[in-house]
């Protein structure tokens, strides 16, 4: 098991590689089996989560990312982060509901919770508000 | 578009580069080719001196049996019953006279057809579905047979003189009818012996009624009502005499009749054939004008009599009205079907044949001379063939098998040229070259090497400078086979080919075969261009020929595939395996390059059909060893590298090593072993990933992996590919799970280093 800062390290990489769509580091960050939930996913597995990843990849251009760990203590990892980018490729935020790119600068705020098998995440689950996102982007979701 | 018949002629392609099928109507000229029937014949047809059978046939009748089995020897009125009943029976009749050459199993199946036809209204399909696909017996035509027959109304299906039918596979066609006839049909099987088929299985199942000689036995009231309606007038107690010499024989009873009314001795005429023919000799041809007596032994030579026919070759012109007047006037003469034919009844026939040979015994072969130079003049060449052997003229029969050997090979019906092959001694084909090209090309559809081989040697044997025939020289015909054969290695096989070519003339149906098989050689001695000149002139010349446009076509999908240039590679493909569907070339083995590479370049291009088309190649090609072995060689290979994609290693390593095996006794292979390493290489690959999964990736599956290493989204390769994109990362999970990644790069590393994306 890796230390708290490990551990909160692994969070922030597993927030930042998510954001850019980077599904390389998924090996080294979760387990194969990890589970996970977001407003707008819910995954069982690496692979999964490598695809979803993959598929929101162009979602967002020039990111900035902020975390602040929150508590990190036994196996389970709780970091508050901050996110301003560019909406720059389309959003998927249901099964078939699709937001094309609109260009909008735009700010999230979210809290991602983490448990550890060993050195990687098991499983995480990502609190932020859709609802937020649908009012900064301020566009009609299309099908 | 792709361009598949000459340039300035229309183009048969559809917009998608799906050819188009031809005209419908060709599938019937053609079926009735192959059946060799002339316009459909019916029931025989009888004048008034024939009984009612009324009990027998009522008996037949009420049985509600599927299959009814007459068996009785000649002249015990078999025929006659079958069409009494046809008579009365409210179900539309199928009758099939049987003829020697049914024992082709084509020409069985277009005669059942066309008997079909006369009751049911068949629609072209019918005829496109079976009459087409001749060379693939077993696994197409054979069941579409079945299914036509399943669907037919109700019918009375008479099938006469059935003990004809001696070869396994007409014998497979008779089952195939009898298992699938349909609810509510009878299939009557009349003849002198029963067929060889499960009627014991029948009979204990209680589902075959028998007819035999006891019930065909005349009762005196039936002999009484037999001679009165032949005009004999009997004295009481002579009806009982003549059936007791008899023994209730119709055709003996009949005879007495007339033995009577022309007044001879009724007693004379006894139970036996040679008392038969004691009394046609001696009574029936005198009773006949010396011509009509001229005419029926002469006409006799065939087996159907057409007027037209008997003109030309008995030099008179009033063949009609004479055998209109015999029929009328003989029990032993009746009209068949439709048009102006005849048939002698076969006992009949056969003791005017002895009278012929008798009075005038020189005259027999030059009849058969004189009805083979007319047959083959109206373009029916077998009954040209069975004549021309009658004749004893065996240079004429060697003469006309190697005209016509390409286009029976060319329509699947091989059996009808190795049954003509059968007719001469071994040595005689050995001195005769055509006839041993013909055992050749017999041998090489049959994928039999060893015979190839010896049939090459014999014919090296021969002096080979001349012609073979018009426009073919011999040096050029076996030059063809030797580049088949290819006993020396691949650039002896392109410098044969290559004669082959020069020595034929254009229109020759060889010569688009040694361009093709030239263009082969090219490309397996690394000879790319030159492949492709032979190959497009293959194509070109070979248009006309279904299963060389199949062929050709293939070689240039391979070459475009080779080229990287996949859409043109799928076009071919496209034409190849649609003249292979439509002409019914499935399950010929020389076939298996066309599924090897259609099934290589559909898996490249992720279509679903992919791994069909290479498994049934695979089937194909393991009756592929010797003959052609470049083209054994060059499909294993390229079927183990398209099975290795699929994750099929086992399979994919068998070829592997059967070719390994193959080219060790192969002695010039150009790059053959090249191409087999780098295929053992894939395969070596495609089992070494750690974490990969043992099930194969399906061909959706496939395709979407084709993607990933481009910078298309998953949405932007759903739009490609006309599928969803959830579809997409519903396929993209599952092709990271059997590879073992989580992340598109290193699926794209791991699937290269499979042999699943070219590098």
């Amino acid at each position: 098991m890796g230390t708290r800062a490990e551990r909160a390290a692994a969070v922030m990489r597993g927030l930042t590689a998510g954001v850019h769509g980077d599904s390389t580091v998924i090996a080294e960050l979760y387990t194969d089996d990890v589970s996970g939930w977001s407003p707008v996913m819910s995954v069982s597995s690496a692979v999964e989560l490598a695809i979803e990843l993959e598929d929101r990849g162009d979602s967002f251009s020039e990111i900035e990312l902020s975390f602040a760990p929150l508590d990190v203590d036994g196996d389970a990892a709780c970091v508050e982060w901050t996110m301003t980018a560019t909406h720059s490729g389309s959003i998927v935020v249901d099964d078939d509901v699709c937001i094309e790119a609109t260009g909008r600068r735009l700010t999230l705020h979210g809290v991602t919770v983490a448990e550890f098998a060993g050195e990687r995440i098991c499983s995480f689950r990502q609190y932020w508000d859709e609802g937020e996102l649908l009012a900064q982007i301020s566009a009609p979701a299309s099908r | 578009m792709v361009g598949v018949v000459r340039e300035g002629e229309e183009r048969v392609v559809t917009r998608a580069g799906q050819a188009r099928r031809p005209p419908l109507a060709g599938a019937r000229d053609l079926a009735r080719v192959l059946a060799q029937v002339d316009p459909p014949l019916g029931p025989p047809q009888f004048g008034d001196e024939v009984v009612e059978r009324a009990a027998l046939r009522d008996r037949l009748g009420a049985s509600g049996g599927r299959v009814a089995l007459v068996v009785a020897p000649a002249g015990y009125g078999k025929t006659t019953l079958l069409a009494q009943w046809a008579a009365v029976d409210s179900r539309p009749t199928a009758w099939v006279s049987l003829r020697e050459s049914d024992n082709d199993a084509p020409a069985l199946l277009s005669h059942l057809l066309f008997a079909l036809e006369e009751s049911t209204a068949l629609g072209a399909e019918h005829y496109e579905a079976i009459a087409l696909s001749v060379a693939d017996l077993a696994r197409v035509v054979l069941p579409r047979f079945g299914a036509v027959v399943a669907d037919a109304a109700p019918t009375l299906w008479m099938l006469d003189d059935v003990h004809l039918l001696r070869s396994d596979a007409a014998l497979r066609v008779l089952r195939v009818l009898l298992d699938h006839v349909s609810t509510g049909s009878t299939v009557v099987l009349a003849g002198r012996r029963a067929p060889d088929l499960p009627i014991a299985r029948w009979r204990a199942s209680r589902t075959v009624l028998d007819i035999g000689l006891d019930d065909l036995t005349m009762s005196e009231r039936e002999a009484a009502a037999l001679l009165r309606a032949t005009g004999a007038t009997l004295r009481p107690g002579e009806v009982g005499t003549v059936v007791a010499r008899t023994e209730g024989w119709p055709a003996g009873i009949y005879l007495s009749s007339l033995a009577h009314r022309d007044g001879g001795d009724v007693a004379r005429i006894g139970s036996d054939e040679r008392a038969v023919a004691e009394y046609l000799l001696d009574e029936v041809l005198r009773v006949t004008t010396d011509d009509q007596a001229t005419f029926l032994t002469r006409s006799a030579i065939f087996e159907l009599v057409i007027p037209s026919a008997c003109d030309a070759v008995l030099e008179r012109d009033d063949a009609a009205a004479l055998l209109d007047a015999l029929e009328r006037s003989n029990l032993f003469v009746h009209r068949v079907g439709v048009q102006d034919a005849y048939r002698y009844h076969q006992l009949f026939r056969d003791l005017l044949l002895a009278e012929l040979r008798r009075r005038e015994s020189t005259t027999e072969q030059e009849l058969h001379r004189r009805a083979s130079g007319w047959f083959e003049s109206q373009g029916d060449i077998e009954r040209a063939i069975e004549h021309a052997h009658a004749s004893g003229e065996r240079d004429r029969v060697a003469d006309l098998v190697w005209a016509h050997l390409a286009y029976y090979i060319g329509i699947g019906r091989t059996a009808t040229v190795q049954r003509w092959l059968d007719a001469f001694p071994a040595n005689d084909i050995a001195a005769r070259p055509s006839l041993a090209l013909a055992a050749a090309w017999v041998a090489f559809t049959d994928g039999d090497s060893t015979d190839m081989e010896r049939w090459a040697a014999v014919l090296h044997t021969h002096d080979l400078d001349g012609a073979l025939s018009e426009g073919i020289s011999r040096r050029g015909a076996v030059a063809l086979v030797d580049a088949l054969v290819s006993k020396d290695g691949l650039r002896q096989s392109l410098a044969d080919a290559e004669l082959a070519y020069a020595e034929h003339q254009p229109g020759t149906p060889y010569q688009p075969l040694a361009s093709l098989i030239a263009g082969i050689a090219s490309r397996l001695l690394g000879d790319t261009e030159r492949s492709k000149v032979w190959c497009a002139e293959a194509l070109q010349l070979g248009v006309v020929l279904p299963p060389l446009l199949a062929q050709a076509s293939a070689q240039m999908a391979r070459l475009a595939a080779d080229a990287g240039m996949w859409a043109d590679a799928m076009r071919h493909t496209d034409v190849a395996l649609e003249v292979v569907e439509q002409y019914g070339f499935e399950e010929r083995a020389a076939m298996c390059q066309v599924y090897a590479i259609a099934g290589y370049v559909r898996a490249h291009e992720g279509r679903s059909d992919a791994k069909d088309l290479v498994k049934h190649g695979v089937w194909l090609v393991a009756s592929l060893r010797g003959v052609a072995r470049f083209v054994a060689l060059d499909a294993r290979i390229l079927l183990a590298r398209a099975l290795a994609t699929f994750g099929e290693l086992d399979l994919a390593r068998e070829l592997v090593n059967e070719a390994g095996e193959l080219i060790a006794a192969y002695p010039d292979a150009g790059v053959l072993p090249e191409m087999l390493a780098d295929t053992q290489a894939r395969v070596a690959a495609a089992e070494r990933p750690l974490g990969m999964s043992a099930s194969p990736l399906t061909p959706a599956e496939l395709r979407v992996l084709r993607y990933l290493p481009t910078h298309l989204s998953f949405a932007e390769i759903a739009e490609v590919i006309f599928v969803s994109r959830n579809t997409v990362k519903t396929q993209a999970i599952a092709v990271y799970r059997k590879l073992g990644v989580t992340s598109r790069g290193a699926a794209v590393d791991r699937a290269r280093a499979a042999g699943l994306l070219d590098p």
